[in-house]
């Protein structure tokens, strides 16, 4: 399976096709969850209308983390087997992966003042969040940092792979440590621990992000695998127009 | 819902920015990503229609 979808020219016809119906339901989910969130699901009795920060607030950081997995993967992927195809997908994770983290931080930011009267706590949840975000940055930036771009995957790979150790302490900080931020209270082990009228639309907006997620992954793979061709054939162009120049081959069997 | 909806309870400063940059910093990296897209498409078609007159965008070749 992986074998089919690594070859590049298979991948952008799959993604061509894929992009639009795929773009088209996020929009769609993320709409529905947006009118159930801000209209036709109540305010918390204790947080007020502040409990709708968590419609963006947990879509975001699911995303944020399960990203970070994700490009942990790739970077497996592309470590192990050195297939190109992962670590375009590496690349076009990264930026969307960071915007989440960012995301998260700024709307935590938002909700932790009026419900803990401050923005910001060094408490073990926030701080592997911004960990977290601080990977996502230097992968990004370790990625492109090199004048030509594949010489920066090995230790971008190398770098995203280090990172995945903090995405455990990211999930089960609220639990290894006494934090501000609360525990996991979507799912608890006794099952869905949340009124199905706040569930609705928290459901439709994971569903929508995680659909945006996969939409840019494909655009952005598609847009780097072009750029990839783009800089291959521009080298072509250039060893053409140097052969001329080139005296060697002219041996005696020649 | 408590209060008038904009003012969300009283939390409309935490919220509503909340939603805004949600909405645009998901917009912005969604445009962005569309725009890389067309305009490597657009250069490879330019490339692929033949070599560059003027031979100024060819980068060094190595080796």
């Amino acid at each position: 399976m992986f074998d089919y979808l690594a070859n590049p020219t298979r991948f952008v016809r799959i993604a061509d096709v894929l992009f639009r119906p795929v773009a088209i339901l996020a929009t769609g989910l993320i709409l529905v969850g947006l009118y159930f969130a801000l209209f036709a699901s109540p305010a918390d009795y204790q947080q007020g209308d502040t409990v709708r920060i968590m419609y963006v607030h947990v879509p975001a950081a699911w995303l944020a983390v399960l990203g970070y997995v994700a490009m942990g993967v790739c970077a497996l992927f592309y470590i192990v087997w050195r297939h190109p195809l992962a670590d375009i997908a590496l690349r076009a994770m990264a930026p969307v992966g960071a915007l989440f983290a960012l995301l998260t931080l700024v709307t935590g930011s938002l909700w932790g003042k009026p419900m803990w009267g401050a923005w910001w706590v060094w408490d073990a949840r926030l701080t592997s969040m911004l960990i977290l975000f601080f990977f996502y940055v230097a992968v990004i930036a370790l990625a492109n940092g090199f004048d030509r771009a594949e010489r920066g995957s090995r230790p971008a790979a190398l770098l995203a792979l280090v990172g995945v150790l903090n995405v455990p302490i990211v999930k089960f900080s609220v639990d290894w440590w006494n934090t501000l931020h609360q525990p996991a209270s979507l799912i608890r082990s006794g099952g869905v621990s949340i009124d199905p009228s706040m569930l609705t639309p928290l459901l439709f907006m994971l569903a929508g992000f995680h659909l945006y997620f996969v939409a840019l992954v494909i655009l952005r793979m598609k847009a780097l695998l072009i750029e990839r061709r783009i800089t291959s054939l521009q080298l072509r162009q250039a060893r053409q127009t140097a052969k001329p120049v080139h005296p060697t081959n002219t041996g005696p069997n020649a | 819902m408590t209060g008038g909806f904009f003012s969300m309870g009283g939390y409309a400063a935490f919220i509503w920015p909340c939603y805004a940059l949600t909405a645009i910093g998901m917009i912005w990296l969604a445009y962005a990503s569309w725009r890389k897209a067309k305009d490597n498409a657009a250069r490879l078609d330019a490339l692929e229609q033949g070599p560059p007159v003027d031979g100024t965008d060819t980068p060094d070749a190595e080796g």
